[in-house]
């Protein structure tokens, strides 16, 4: 059966340009030839206002496949990245992003990125993908937040220019 | 018209049930009376309770299906009464032997009585009896909750197929069991699909701008056709048979005709067969044969041991999954089948004839009386005896530095280890000799059979019951050997020279004989065992074999005392 993930995925980056979530930015990657790799997507999440991630942007790559929407996108923050939920290699556990558990084709990119941005400040310390995190926030609420401020914390433009 | 056959088939359940304990006469009486009424035509058609030995009472069967079971049709129209009286004949026509699966099957023939668990073997419920009372369970929760069919499916499946628990868990939050399985709430469970509209909005999974044809599960989550499709057949796939509406959040499952409704045929055949296999998988009445390339499920609600027999006459343990094991427990068989298949008995042996190269560690066993070794791996020499360099001896055929106490330890260990492997071999061999007689009288049995129904051709005046009995005879003495080999087994676990041990080594020493004296006589020609008085002898060394089977599983049941 023929994939519709490329048709989805302009459409999806048609209704992104038309409505966005504020300071968020999700655009196809732009290969080196300036042609754009439509299921790979170059995003940038906004820590949420009053959360202790408030102030930072965080850059996600989302990788679609060609079975995408039956098949969730792979979601990464950078290697190493300081939350309970990321694993070492920047990979996200997210609920939605699993396609087992909460997966649903319809999830808009819009979606998944606010369901991102929501994980950072909601940590599911019930199922940690990394052993720091995990123990600080187990351990130290306080030391937790301060390293969170330290590492996470980081300006927009150190990470890359939108 | 579904009601009736199914209630007629409750009936033929009850008739097939001869020996129920007094407390459920009663209430099974009464059931009896009620059916009559509804179902007139089954006189003469009684299955034959000869071949059903014995029954464990069923639970009585639920009292909200009793009571919601009114009495409809009994003031229904005449003509569908009639039609009624057709389909009954029609279902008791059914051969007995398929009959046979749904009752209870002592697999002795209840030629030797015996009150034993451990003793018998229980055949029950078949492929086709299993299909049957899916389909009816099906269609009783469907009538009864007014849902369709393959709503009643996903209800059943909430709660692994224990109908008479949906029903009084329905009865009690209606609500609680729909969210549960994924369906929804009953009233609008029967517009389980919106009609497909066509419209011009964009559909949420491909984006795609209208017109397209949309469809809905009763959630009203609607999505386009094409997208349905491709969902449920990749789901399909996948084995995937609880399929969710793809909205976000939204819980409700996809019911197996719209499967049917939107996904090409290949693709729903392929669903409901993982349907029907989720049947067995879910259900706690059923189990999958463990035989190699069998596949088959056979029931366990019916049978009060742990050995089932599946259809193909496969018997295995519904605990452990292994083969029929009485004696043994299970626990002795899973220790007994590792210790066989790991390398723990090699180890013993090992470090009861070989000694390590002090140098490499190559395990290095002794090929001549000479205690100068020379590791053939890295050249080494040492002494066999002491293990030290062989040029710190002066004297080449005496070991001076000998230590009398690090080798006592050292041989005491040896002769331990020896001990144990003796041990462990002594029973091992016994029960694989066990097995490979089986195997080899099984042959046996197949060609004498097949002479033997050679011979009948030839002379037609034989009776089948003149030849067949060599069959039966050997179905018996295999089932003597199975026992036979795991006696020891049980026996490797008894700790040796305890009276319990003394009495089964007795009763395992009877059963032996027994077997081997019936052994040879079915191994004799087939010209001799058609004699009258061989056949006789047969006969009554098979019901001795039994007896002695019977005997040490029951002896073993009661705790081998004395």
């Amino acid at each position: 059966m023929a994939g519709i993930a490329r048709s989805r995925l302009t459409q999806e980056r048609k209704n992104w340009r038309k409505d966005h979530p504020y300071s968020f930015v999700a655009k196809p990657e732009t290969r080196d030839d300036g042609s754009s790799d439509i299921l790979v997507w170059q995003c940038i999440i906004p820590g949420k206002k009053g959360g202790i991630w408030e102030g930072g942007f965080y850059p996600v790559v989302l990788k679609f496949s060609e079975e995408y929407p039956e098949k969730p996108p792979q979601a990464n923050f950078p290697q190493h990245f300081f939350h309970p939920n990321v694993y070492p290699s920047g990979k996200i556990c997210l609920s939605i992003l699993n396609e087992e558990k909460g997966w649903r084709p319809s999830l808009s990119v819009k979606q998944i990125l606010q369901g991102i941005q929501d994980l950072l400040d909601n940590p599911n310390n019930g199922d940690p993908a990394q052993e720091k995190a995990y123990h600080l926030l187990l351990n130290s609420k306080a030391q937790y937040e301060l390293t969170v401020k330290k590492e996470g914390l980081l300006p927009k433009d150190s990470w890359y220019t939108t | 018209m579904q009601r009736l056959t199914r209630s007629s088939a409750r009936q033929r359940e009850e008739e097939t049930r001869p020996s129920l304990p007094s407390t459920n006469q009663n209430s099974s009486k009464r059931r009896k009376q009620s059916t009559e009424n509804t179902v007139t035509a089954t006189g003469n058609d009684q299955v034959s309770s000869d071949k059903v030995a014995k029954r464990t009472p069923e639970e009585p069967s639920n009292p909200t299906t009793a009571g919601t079971k009114p009495s409809a049709s009994n003031s229904s129209q005449q003509p569908e009464q009639v039609q009624n009286q057709e389909s009954d004949v029609e279902i008791s026509e059914i051969p007995e032997s398929d009959v046979s699966y749904f009752g209870y099957c002592s697999d002795d023939g209840g030629e030797v009585q015996s009150n034993s668990k451990v003793a018998t073997e229980t055949s029950c419920m078949d492929e086709q009896a299993r299909r049957r009372q899916q389909q009816e369970d099906t269609e009783e929760v469907a009538e009864l909750l007014g849902v369709e069919n393959s709503v009643a499916t996903l209800l059943l499946r909430s709660v692994a197929w224990n109908k008479e628990d949906l029903l009084s868990r329905y009865m009690e939050d209606a609500e609680k069991v729909c969210a549960a399985a994924g369906v929804a709430n009953p009233a609008a469970v029967s517009l389980a699909m919106l009609s497909a509209q066509v419209s011009d909005r964009e559909c949420s999974i491909c984006r795609l701008d209208g017109p397209l044809a949309f469809s809905a599960l009763s959630c009203g989550h609607s999505y386009c056709d094409c997208c349905w499709k491709r969902f449920l057949s990749l789901k399909v796939e996948e084995g995937e048979t609880r399929i969710v509406c793809p909205e976000p959040s939204c819980s409700l499952q996809v019911p197996e005709n719209i499967v049917r409704q939107l996904c090409d045929r290949e693709t729903f055949e392929k669903y409901s067969a993982y349907v029907e296999n989720a049947f067995v998988d879910e259900s706690k009445t059923c189990v999958w044969c463990p035989y190699p390339n069998c596949g088959l499920s056979v029931g366990t609600t019916d049978s009060s041991s742990k050995f089932i027999i599946c259809a193909q006459r496969h018997s295995f343990c519904v605990e452990c999954r292994s083969e029929a094991h009485a004696p043994a427990q299970c626990d002795q068989v899973i220790e007994w089948l590792k210790k066989c298949d790991d390398d723990s008995e090699t180890f013993n042996w090992l470090s009861a004839n070989t000694q390590d190269c002090p140098k490499c560690q190559s395990t290095i066993e002794k090929n001549g009386g000479c205690n100068h070794m020379t590791c053939r791996k890295c050249k080494h020499e040492f002494c066999w005896v002491c293990l030290g360099l062989w040029q710190s001896h002066t004297d080449y055929y005496s070991c001076n530095r000998f230590d009398p106490d690090k080798v006592k330890a050292s041989e005491d260990g040896k002769a331990k280890s020896r001990a144990a492997l003796d041990r462990y071999l002594h029973y091992y061999h016994r029960y694989m000799n066990h097995e490979r007689s089986r195997k080899l009288e099984e042959q046996i049995r197949d060609k004498a059979v097949l002479k033997m129904e050679e011979l009948q051709k030839k002379e037609p005046q034989r009776l089948w019951g003149d030849v067949q009995f060599v069959g039966e005879a050997t179905e018996k003495l295999c089932k003597c050997r199975v026992v036979l080999k795991w006696t020891y087994v049980f026996a490797h676990a008894l700790e040796d020279s305890s009276s319990q041990k003394n009495l089964f080594c007795f009763l395992q020493e009877d059963l032996e004989r027994n077997t081997e004296r019936l052994s040879e006589l079915l191994e004799s020609e087939v010209e001799n065992l058609l004699k009258a008085e061989v056949k006789s002898e047969v006969l009554a060394l098979a019901a001795v074999a039994t007896q002695s089977r019977l005997k040490l599983l029951q002896g073993v049941e009661e705790g081998l005392v004395a």
